[in-house]
C-alpha cells in the first residue's frame, strides 16, 4: 500500500515536472522575434534586382539558426507551389567580422539548389537593414511591379515544419494577389543584437 | 488443494456425486493452474517488455540530446550565439521523461503503474523528438511505432493510456497553442480528435492483436497445464511403477536368496542365519530381533534354531511369542501394546520395548512345522503384501524342514534296506530289476550292478516260467502276495527255498510303478520240517506199531488169554495197559497235530445226525463215567443234522466230554445240550467242576497247554486235545469256545453248520 502511494506520488510529481518543461518548450517554440519595419515598395538602396513578370521573394535567413532550417524548407515548398512566376532571394547574413564561411554554411549550400531562389551573402546585414528585417524567417514578397504584397514567417513556430498560415498566406498573396502583411509571427534568431552587451560567446 | 466436500459428511454422498465434485475440483485446479501460468506468462511478458522499454527510453533520451546537440545546438543573434533551449530541454526533459519509467521498469517489474508510466513515457519522448526535429512529419511517426511497441505489452490498457497522452497533448495544445501543433492559431474546436482518430485507427487493430495474442496466451498456458498434468501423470505412474518395480525386486531377490540359502543348506540349523539376513531390514523394517524356530516332533517342544538379536532382547518373550503363533497357527501381529501384554514380566530395560512384532507359522499341507518372527522398532513394518511373501516363504522353509525329515527318513531306511539279511528285491512290471539290496546278493551271489537290469526270471529254474507268470498276475491282481514259498536258483547253480512277500508300489496316480519282492532264506526251516516229518514218520511207524503191539498183548493178558494171573500181577498188568492206551493217545493227538500244521488234515464231510453223534460219544465214554462216579445227562432234543466228518467230529465231542467227566467231581453230572444258532448248532458240554480261571482261558486252545499242569497230568492229559478240537471244528467252518465260573463248573462248546437240505 505504501510503494503505491509512493509510486503514485512520485507519477504525479514525474508528469507535473514533464508538463512543465514541456510547456516551458512549447511556450518558447512559440514564442515570436521581432517583424520586420514594412516598407510598402521595393527598396531603392537594394542591390537586388525586381524580375520582370514576377514576384519577387526575399527571404532574410541566419545561417547558423536552427529554425532557419524549417523556414528554408517552407520557402521551398512556397516555391513548389508558386511556380515559375516566382524569383526568391535567399539573403543569409554574414555579421560584421565574420566570415564568408559563417555565411556559406550547409543551409546555404542546400537553398541555393532550390529551383528559383538564390541564395546570396548578406554582407554585414546591409540589405537586411535596407529591408528592415530583424529577425531570420522574415520573408517577404514583391509583386512584379515592385509592391510589397506579403511581410511575415512562414512557419508556425521555431523551427517547425508543416503546414502553416504565414506560408498560406504568401502563397494567397502570389497567386490571388492580396496583400497580407504581418499576418504571422516571426519564429527564428534576430539577425542583429539590439545592444552590443550580449551574454553569450561569440561564434 | 481445493477440497470442496471437506465439509460433508461422505456417507451422505453417492459415488457418483463424489466422483462429480472430484471431477469439479479437477477442473477447478486444472483452471487455477492455467490462471497462474497465463499470469506468470503474461507477467514475464510484462517485465522483459518493461526492461525492453527501459533500454529504449534511455536510447531515445540519448537520441534526444545527439538530435538536439546536431539540430539545434546554439541559438543566436547575429554573431552572438548561445546554448539552444532544445540542447537543455533534450537533456532535461528527457532525463525527466525517461527516469521514472526506467525506475519502475527495475524496481517494479512487471506491475501495471510501471507499463502505464512507460506508456506515458514513451509518448512524451514522441512528442518532444517531434519537437526537436521541428515537428518533421517523419518524426510523427514515432508515435505510431511506439504505439507498436507498446503493443508488445499485449495489454491494450497500455495503448488506451498511450493513446490518451496524444489526444491530451493535442487537445490542451490546440487550446493553448494551436500553433505550435497546427500551425494556426485559428482551428477548429475538435482539430485534435481528427490526429487522435488516426492513433485510434492504429490502435484498433493493435488492441485486436493484444486481444488476440493474449487469448492465444491463455490457450497456450492450458495447453501447456495439459501436458503438465499428463508429464505429472506420467511421472507419478512411473514413479509408482518405479517403486513398485524396486520393491519387487528387493522382495524377488530376499525370495531368491531364501530359495538360493534353502537350496544350499545341509540343515535348517545352517540355513536359518542367511534366511533371517535375507530377511531383515529388506522385507522387514527396522527389525531388532528376530528368530526361526522349529518344533522338535519328537518332544514336542519349540527349539530356536537361530536369532539375530543386535540388542540385548529378553528370549523368553520372543519364545512365548513363538508359542503364541503356533499356538493359532496362522500369521500374527501385535502392536505395542499387545507385546507389552505379552512380554510383561520380562524386563526392555536394555533395550526399548519394541513398537511392532510379527510372527508367520512355517507351514505344510496345515501343519505347522516352526515359526520365523520379527520384533521392529516401528510400527507397520510389513505391508500386506511382504506378510503374504513370509508367508510363502514360512512353506517354503517348511517345505525345506520336510524334505529333510524326508531325506533323512530315507537314509535311514536305505540303511535298514542295505544292511537287512533279507533279500529285498525291486522290479518294473515287466519284471525288470530294478534295485537289489545287499541281502539279495548275499542270497543269491549276484552283486547288485550285475542284477540290475535283468529279469528276475533269472532266479528261476526253467521248469517254472509258469509259476512266476501266474505270481505276476496275482501280484497285478491283488496288489499284494505273501508268504510266497518258492525254490530259487542261485547264481552257482545250487537251489535255495525263499519265503517272499510280493507288494506293488503304485505313484501317486495310482498306477503301478514298481513290485517289491521281500525274500528270506528258509532253507534251514525246510530241512527242519523235513526232519520233523522224518520224525513223525518213525513215531508213526517205529513206535506206534511196536506199542500197538504191546497194548494189545497186554489186552490180551489182562483178558486171561495167558492164563489166570495173580491179582498183583493183574494190576500190574492193568496199569500198564492203561499206560500202552494213553502212550497211544497222545502218539495219535501228536500225529493229528502234525497233520492239521501240515495241513494234511482231510475231513470227509457227510450228513450227520446230532442226536447220533451225542449219543455214539456217550456211548464210547460210559465205562469211564461209571467209573469216575459221573453221570451224563443227554438234554438235546434237537433231530437235525450237520454236515461234517463223522469221526473228527466224535473226535471233539469225546475230547470235550472227557475232558468234563475228568475235572468232574465224583457223584455230579455232566451235560450234553444243543441249541440253535443261526444257520449252526451249538454243542454245549457242561461240567460242576471248579471252573477255570479266566486269566488262563485264553491260553486253554494252544497247544500242550493246561490250566494246570500237575493236575490234568493227574487226570491223565495230554495237553493237545482242546488244540486239535479247536481246529478240527475251524475246519468244520465253525467256533469253539468257553464259559466258566469259578466253583460252579465250566461249559465248552462248539458251533458246526447245520447240513443244508
Amino acid at each position: 500500500m505504501k510503494s503505491r502511494i509512493l509510486i503514485a506520488a512520485a507519477a504525479t510529481i514525474w508528469l507535473s515536472i514533464c508538463a512543465y518543461l514541456t510547456a516551458q518548450l512549447i511556450e518558447f517554440g512559440t514564442r515570436p522575434e521581432q517583424k520586420a519595419r514594412l516598407a510598402s515598395a521595393f527598396p531603392a538602396g537594394s542591390k537586388l534586382k525586381l524580375v520582370p513578370n514576377k514576384f519577387t521573394v526575399v527571404a532574410f535567413l541566419h545561417p547558423r539558426c536552427p529554425c532557419s532550417k524549417a523556414s528554408v524548407g517552407e520557402l521551398e515548398e512556397l516555391m513548389q507551389r508558386c511556380g515559375d512566376n516566382t524569383m526568391a532571394y535567399a539573403l543569409f547574413l554574414k555579421p560584421t567580422g565574420c566570415s564568408e564561411k559563417f555565411a556559406k554554411s550547409e543551409l546555404f549550400e542546400q537553398t541555393s539548389k532550390i529551383k528559383g531562389v538564390h541564395a546570396i551573402v548578406d554582407k554585414d546585414g546591409h540589405e537586411a537593414k535596407i529591408f528592415g528585417s530583424k529577425t531570420s524567417g522574415q520573408l517577404m514578397v514583391y509583386n512584379p511591379e515592385g509592391r510589397l504584397v506579403f511581410s511575415a514567417g512562414i512557419t508556425g513556430s521555431r523551427g517547425h515544419y508543416g503546414d502553416n498560415l504565414g506560408l498560406d498566406a504568401a502563397f494567397q498573396s502570389i497567386s490571388q494577389k492580396s496583400k497580407n502583411f504581418d499576418c504571422t509571427d516571426v519564429y527564428g534568431c534576430p539577425l542583429f543584437a539590439s545592444s552590443d552587451s550580449v551574454s553569450s560567446s561569440r561564434r | 488443494m481445493l477440497h470442496i466436500v471437506s465439509g460433508l459428511p461422505s456417507a451422505l454422498m453417492n459415488d457418483s456425486a463424489i466422483a462429480e465434485i472430484h471431477a469439479i475440483n479437477g477442473h477447478a485446479i486444472f483452471d487455477q493452474r492455467v490462471q497462474k501460468l497465463f499470469e506468470y506468462s503474461k507477467t514475464s511478458i510484462y517485465k522483459k517488455v518493461d526492461k525492453l522499454f527501459a533500454i529504449l527510453l534511455f536510447a531515445e533520451w540519448i537520441a534526444c540530446i545527439v538530435t538536439a546537440a546536431i539540430g539545434s545546438p546554439r541559438a543566436w543573434t547575429g554573431a552572438y550565439s548561445h546554448t539552444h533551449i532544445h540542447l537543455y530541454a533534450a537533456i532535461f526533459l528527457g532525463g525527466a521523461v525517461f527516469s521514472l519509467p526506467a525506475i519502475l521498469a527495475f524496481l517494479q517489474p512487471g506491475k501495471p503503474i510501471t507499463r502505464h508510466v512507460v506508456a506515458i513515457g514513451q509518448m512524451l519522448m514522441s512528442a518532444l523528438l517531434i519537437d526537436l526535429s521541428g515537428g518533421r512529419i517523419e518524426t510523427h511517426f514515432h508515435i505510431f511505432g511506439s504505439l507498436a511497441f507498446l503493443a508488445f505489452y499485449f495489454d491494450w490498457r497500455v495503448l488506451v493510456t498511450a493513446s490518451l497522452v496524444v489526444a491530451i497533448d493535442h487537445f490542451v495544445r490546440g487550446f493553448y497553442f494551436p500553433l505550435s501543433i497546427f500551425g494556426t492559431n485559428t482551428v477548429q474546436p475538435f482539430r485534435w480528435l481528427e490526429h487522435t482518430a488516426w492513433v485510434i485507427f492504429q490502435d484498433i487493430f493493435l488492441i485486436y492483436g493484444c486481444v488476440t495474442i493474449t487469448s492465444e496466451l491463455k490457450h497456450r498456458a492450458a495447453r501447456i497445464v495439459e501436458i503438465e498434468t499428463s508429464r505429472e501423470k506420467v511421472e507419478r505412474e512411473v514413479e509408482l511403477r518405479t517403486s513398485e518395480l524396486r520393491d519387487s525386486e528387493k522382495k524377488l531377490s530376499a525370495q531368491h536368496a531364501v530359495a538360493t540359502t534353502l537350496n544350499n543348506s545341509a540343515s535348517i540349523e545352517d540355513a536359518a542365519a542367511p534366511i533371517l539376513k535375507a530377511i531383515n531390514g529388506v522385507l522387514v523394517r527396522d527389525v531388532v530381533y528376530s528368530a526361526l524356530w522349529v518344533i522338535d516332533f519328537t518332544s514336542t517342544e519349540i527349539i530356536c534354531v537361530d536369532k539375530f538379536s543386535p540388542i540385548d532382547f529378553p528370549d523368553a518373550c520372543s519364545k512365548k511369542f513363538a508359542q503364541l503363533v503356533l499356538s493359532k497357527s496362522r500369521a500374527v501381529e501385535l502392536d505395542s501394546e499387545k507385546i507389552n501384554d505379552l512380554c510383561s514380566e520380562y524386563s526392555f530395560k536394555n533395550c526399548s520395548a519394541p513398537l511392532s512384532a510379527y510372527g508367520f507359522p512355517i507351514m505344510v499341507d496345515g501343519i505347522t512345522m516352526g515359526i520365523i518372527q520379527f520384533f521392529c522398532s516401528s510400527e507397520n513394518a510389513i505391508d500386506t503384501e511382504t506378510g503374504a511373501l513370509l508367508l510363502s516363504i514360512g512353506q517354503q522353509i517348511g517345505q525345506f524342514i520336510l524334505h529333510k525329515y524326508a531325506e533323512q527318513e530315507n537314509q535311514r531306511l536305505a540303511h535298514i534296506v542295505r544292511s537287512t539279511v533279507d533279500a529285498i528285491i525291486g522290479m518294473d512290471e515287466d519284471g525288470k530289476i530294478t534295485n537289489w539290496n545287499r541281502g539279495a546278493a548275499r542270497l543269491y551271489g549276484w552283486s547288485n550292478a550285475e542284477a540290475v537290469g535283468k529279469h528276475y526270471s533269472m532266479l528261476m529254474n526253467s521248469n517254472q516260467t509258469a509259476e512266476v507268470k501266474s505270481q505276476f498276475e496275482a501280484v497285478r491282481r491283488d496288489g499284494q502276495l505273501e508268504n510266497q514259498e518258492m525254490m530259487h536258483k542261485r547264481r552257482n547253480g545250487t537251489n535255495v527255498y525263499v519265503s517272499q512277500s510280493w507288494t506293488v508300489i503304485s505313484d501317486r496316480t495310482g498306477k503301478m510303478s514298481e513290485i517289491s519282492v521281500i525274500g528270506r532264506d528258509i532253507s534251514e526251516k525246510k530241512e527242519a520240517e523235513k526232519r520233523v516229518s522224518e520224525f513223525y514218520s518213525i513215531v508213526s511207524h517205529e513206535l506206534r506199531s511196536p506199542l500197538t503191539s504191546i497194548r494189545a498183548s497186554l489186552g490180551l493178558l489182562e483178558a486171561g488169554k495167558g492164563g489166570v494171573l495173580t491179582p498183583r500181577a493183574a494190576q500190574l498188568v492193568k496199569i500198564g495197559r492203561e499206560e500202552a492206551d494213553r502212550l497211544v493217545r497222545l502218539i495219535n493227538d501228536i500225529l493229528d497235530l502234525r497233520k492239521i500244521e501240515a495241513g494234511m488234515l482231510e475231513l470227509k464231510f457227510e450228513k450227520l445226525s446230532v442226536c447220533e453223534l451225542i449219543e455214539t460219544s456217550l456211548a464210547s465214554l460210559k465205562s469211564i463215567a461209571t467209573t469216575s462216579h459221573v453221570e451224563f445227562i443227554n438234554a438235546s432234543t434237537n433231530h437235525e443234522f450237520v454236515n461234517g466228518d463223522r469221526d473228527r467230529l466224535t473226535q471233539v465231542l469225546v475230547n470235550l466230554l472227557s475232558n468234563a467227566v475228568k475235572f468232574s467231581p465224583e457223584d455230579s453230572v455232566v451235560t450234553v445240550s444243543t441249541e440253535a444258532a443261526g444257520n449252526k448248532i451249538r454243542f454245549c458240554i457242561t461240567d460242576r467242576g471248579i471252573g477255570i480261571p479266566e486269566d488262563q482261558m485264553s491260553k486253554l486252545f494252544n497247544s500242550f497247554q493246561q490250566v494246570d499242569s500237575s493236575d490234568s497230568r493227574a487226570k491223565g492229559g495230554t495237553g493237545l486235545g482242546l488244540a486239535i478240537s479247536k481246529t478240527i471244528v475251524e475246519q468244520h467252518g465253525g467256533e469253539i469256545g468257553l464259559t466258566t465260573k469259578s466253583a460252579e463248573g465250566s461249559t465248552f462248546w462248539f458251533e458246526v453248520p447245520l447240513a443244508s437240505d
